[in-house]
C-alpha cells in the first residue's frame, strides 16, 4: 500500500539523515520501524507527510507519488500522521480535537458516527468529551491523537512513539487498541523506540540505524534476532 | 450628581469603550492566528468610517443599512488580500515579528495618507438613522443610537462566540492558533486560516469604524487616538483572550468619561496609560491573562 524507495531526506542541505532507505507496508498490515534516538524516524513520517521534502527517492500510496504534495493533499489522499509527543490543541475539548481530525471531509453525520466509534474504541475519552485537553493525563492525550487521527477514514494510520513517556501498564492498554485497529481494517506504520512492545503487534519491522535501513523482516525473525537488533537499538558507536 | 447623570455618563462610556473593544478584539485575533500584533487596526476602523462615508453621503447616497453591509463585505475583502499579498508571505518566510510589526506600522502611515489624499484633512459626518430625540429614562438623557450600538455590539459578540466555537471553521482558526504545524498535519490550509482571521479583523474594524460614526467625527488620524486606547485594553484585558478584549475596552472607556468628567479632561489619556502601567506591575499578561486553554 505505501511504497518508499530510495528515500534521501537532509535539513538545510547538508549532510543527509537518510541514506536511500526502502521500506514497504503491506495493506492491512502493521509495520514497526524502530530504531534508537536520532536514527531518523520521525523525519521518515514527516517526508511522507509532506513536512519535510525529500532530496530523492519516491513516496508512492497506492502507486500514487506523494512527492512534492502539500500536507493537506496527502492527508486526503488518506495518510494520516500522528506527530511524536502527543500534540493535541490544548485549547479545544476533546470532541473539538476529534472533529478537527475529520477537517478534510467534514460531512456530520460520518463525523458524528466516527465521533461515537471512537468513544466505543476509547470509552475515557466519552467521560471527558467537554474537557480541554490540554488539561488531561498522557495516557488520555495519546488516546485522544489516535483518535483524532483516525477521524478522516485513513488508508494508513501512522504512529510516532506512541509509547512515550507512558506508564508500562498504560502502554500496554495503548498497544491492545493499535491492534484493534488494525483488526478493524487500517494499515498501521508504527515507529517505536520500545522494541519489545512493537515487535508483540507488528507483523513486520525494519531497523533504522542512523539513516540506513540495517534490519527487516516479519517480526517472529527479528525477534529471534535480538542480540543484533538490541545491539543497534541501544546505539553503540560504530554498529552501524 | 443625580444618579440619572451618572448611568448616564456609564451608558457613555460603554459605548466607547465597545468601539476599543472591538478594535482589541481584532487585535487578539490576528495576535493569537499569527503572532502579529496589527499597529495598523485603528486605521482599518477609520477606513471602515471612510468608506461609510462614501457609500451613505458622498457617492452613492445608500440607505445606512446597505453601506453598512458594503462596508464590511469591502473591508472583508481587503483584509483577505492584504493577509495573502501582504501579511503571510512576511510570516510564512519567519520574518523577525519585530520586523512585521513595522510592516504594520508602515501599512498604518500608508492607510492614513491614502484616507487624507482621497477624503481631505476636514471633519466629515455621515447620518445615523435612529433619530437624534434622546429617550429620558428618570433624568439620564440617551441617544437611540447608543441603544442600538449597544445592541448591535451584543449580537455581534455572541455571533462571533458561535462561530468560533460550533462551526468547523471556527474550530480550525482556533486550532490554527494553538498549533499551525499541527494544523497542516489535519488538512487544514493554515495560509488560508490565517487569510480568514483577517477577514475577520478588517470586518471587525469596519463595523467599528461605522459604530463610530455618531460619537465622533470622522478624521484621517482619528486611527491614531483610537489604536492606542485599543491597544491599552488588549494589554489591561490579557493579550490574545476574547473576554479581556471585552473587559479591557469596557473598563479604558468607562474610566475615561468617569474621569473627565469628574477629575479633569485634560489628563484622561494620562490616566488611562497610568492605569495600563498599574495592571501591567501588578497583573503583567492583563487581566484575563491567557493559558493556553483559554486561547480564543
Ligand atoms: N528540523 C531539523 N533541522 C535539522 N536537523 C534535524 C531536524 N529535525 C531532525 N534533525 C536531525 O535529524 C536526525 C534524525 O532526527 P529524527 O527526529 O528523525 O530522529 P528520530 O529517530 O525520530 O529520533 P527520536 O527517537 O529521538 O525521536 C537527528 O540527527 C536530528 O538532529
Ligand atoms: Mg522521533
Amino acid at each position: 500500500m505505501l511504497k518508499i524507495k530510495d528515500l534521501v531526506v537532509s535539513y538545510g542541505g547538508v549532510h543527509p539523515v537518510l541514506h536511500k532507505i526502502n521500506i514497504d507496508v503491506p495493506k492491512g498490515k502493521i509495520v514497526a520501524l524502530l530504531g534508537a534516538n536520532g536514527a531518523g524516524k520521525s523525519t521518515t513520517l514527516k517526508a511522507i507527510s509532506g513536512l519535510v521534502k525529500p532530496d530523492f527517492g519516491t513516496i508512492e500510496l497506492e502507486g500514487k507519488p506523494l512527492n512534492g504534495l502539500t500536507p493537506e493533499k496527502i492527508m486526503k489522499l488518506g495518510v494520516s500522521h500522528v506527530p511524536e509527543g502527543r500534540e493535541v490543541f490544548p485549547g479545544l475539548t476533546v470532541e473539538e480535537n476529534l472533529k478537527i481530525g475529520a477537517y478534510v471531509n467534514f460531512k456530520k453525520d460520518v463525523v458524528k458516527r466516527n465521533i461515537e466509534q471512537i468513544y466505543t474504541l476509547f470509552p475515557r475519552l466519552a467521560e471527558r468529551r467537554n474537557q480541554m485537553a490540554g488539561t488531561m493525563s498522557g495516557g488520555e492525550q495519546q488516546m485522544l491523537v489516535i483518535g483524532r487521527g483516525l477521524m478522516s477514514n485513513p488508508k494508513i494510520l501512522m504512529l510516532d512513539e506512541p509509547s512515550l513517556g507512558l506508564a508500562p501498564i498504560i502502554v500496554d492498554g495503548i498497544f491492545d487498541k493499535i491492534e484493534e485497529i488494525n483488526k478493524n481494517g487500517t494499515t498501521i506504520l508504527l515507529i517505536e523506540q520500545n522494541a519489545n512492545i512493537a515487535l508483540s503487534v507488528c507483523h513486520y519491522a525494519y531497523v533504522l540505524c542512523v539513516g540506513d535501513i540495517v534490519l527487516s523482516g516479519p517480526s517472529e525473525e527479528i525477534t529471534k534476532d535480538k542480540n543484533l537488533m538490541n545491539s543497534y537499538l541501544g546505539g553503540a558507536k560504530g554498529v552501524c | 450628581m443625580s444618579l440619572g447623570t451618572f448611568v448616564q455618563l456609564i451608558i457613555q462610556g460603554i459605548n466607547m469603550g465597545l468601539i476599543y473593544a472591538l478594535a482589541a478584539l481584532a487585535v487578539s485575533l490576528i495576535w493569537n492566528a499569527s503572532g502579529l500584533f496589527n499597529f495598523s487596526q485603528g486605521d482599518l476602523l477609520t477606513l471602515g468610517g471612510y468608506f461609510m462615508l462614501t457609500f451613505t453621503v458622498v457617492a452613492l447616497k445608500l440607505p445606512y443599512w446597505v453601506g453598512f453591509a458594503l462596508a464590511i463585505v469591502v473591508m472583508g475583502t481587503m483584509g483577505f488580500f492584504l493577509s495573502r499579498s501582504y501579511f503571510y508571505p512576511m510570516i510564512n518566510q519567519k520574518l523577525n515579528p519585530q520586523l512585521i510589526l513595522i510592516g504594520t506600522v508602515a501599512l498604518s502611515v500608508v492607510i492614513r495618507n491614502a484616507i487624507l489624499n482621497i477624503w481631505g484633512p476636514s471633519a466629515q459626518r455621515f447620518d445615523n438613522p435612529f433619530g437624534s430625540k434622546p429617550i429620558l429614562i428618570g433624568d439620564a438623557i440617551i441617544m437611540p443610537y447608543q441603544i442600538v450600538n449597544i445592541v448591535i455590539v451584543i449580537i455581534l459578540v455572541v455571533l462571533l462566540q458561535l462561530f468560533l466555537r460550533k462551526t468547523v471553521m471556527g474550530i480550525a482558526m482556533r486550532a490554527v492558533a494553538q498549533k499551525p504545524v499541527v494544523s497542516s498535519l489535519m488538512g487544514i490550509k493554515v495560509e488560508q486560516l490565517v487569510s480568514y482571521t483577517f477577514l475577520l479583523s478588517t470586518c471587525l474594524a469596519s463595523i467599528a469604524g461605522v459604530l463610530t460614526g455618531p460619537i465622533l467625527p470622522l478624521i484621517p488620524e482619528m486611527g491614531s487616538l483610537l489604536s492606542i486606547k485599543a491597544f491599552a485594553a488588549v494589554l489591561i484585558g490579557g493579550l490574545g483572550s476574547f473576554s479581556g478584549a471585552l473587559v479591557g475596552g469596557l473598563i479604558v472607556g468607562i474610566s475615561e468619561v468617569l474621569f473627565s468628567t469628574f477629575i479633569t479632561s485634560t489628563y484622561k489619556d494620562v490616566f488611562i496609560f497610568l492605569m495600563m502601567m498599574i495592571i501591567l506591575q501588578i497583573r503583567p499578561g492583563g487581566i484575563f491573562r491567557i493559558e493556553i486553554s483559554e486561547k480564543v
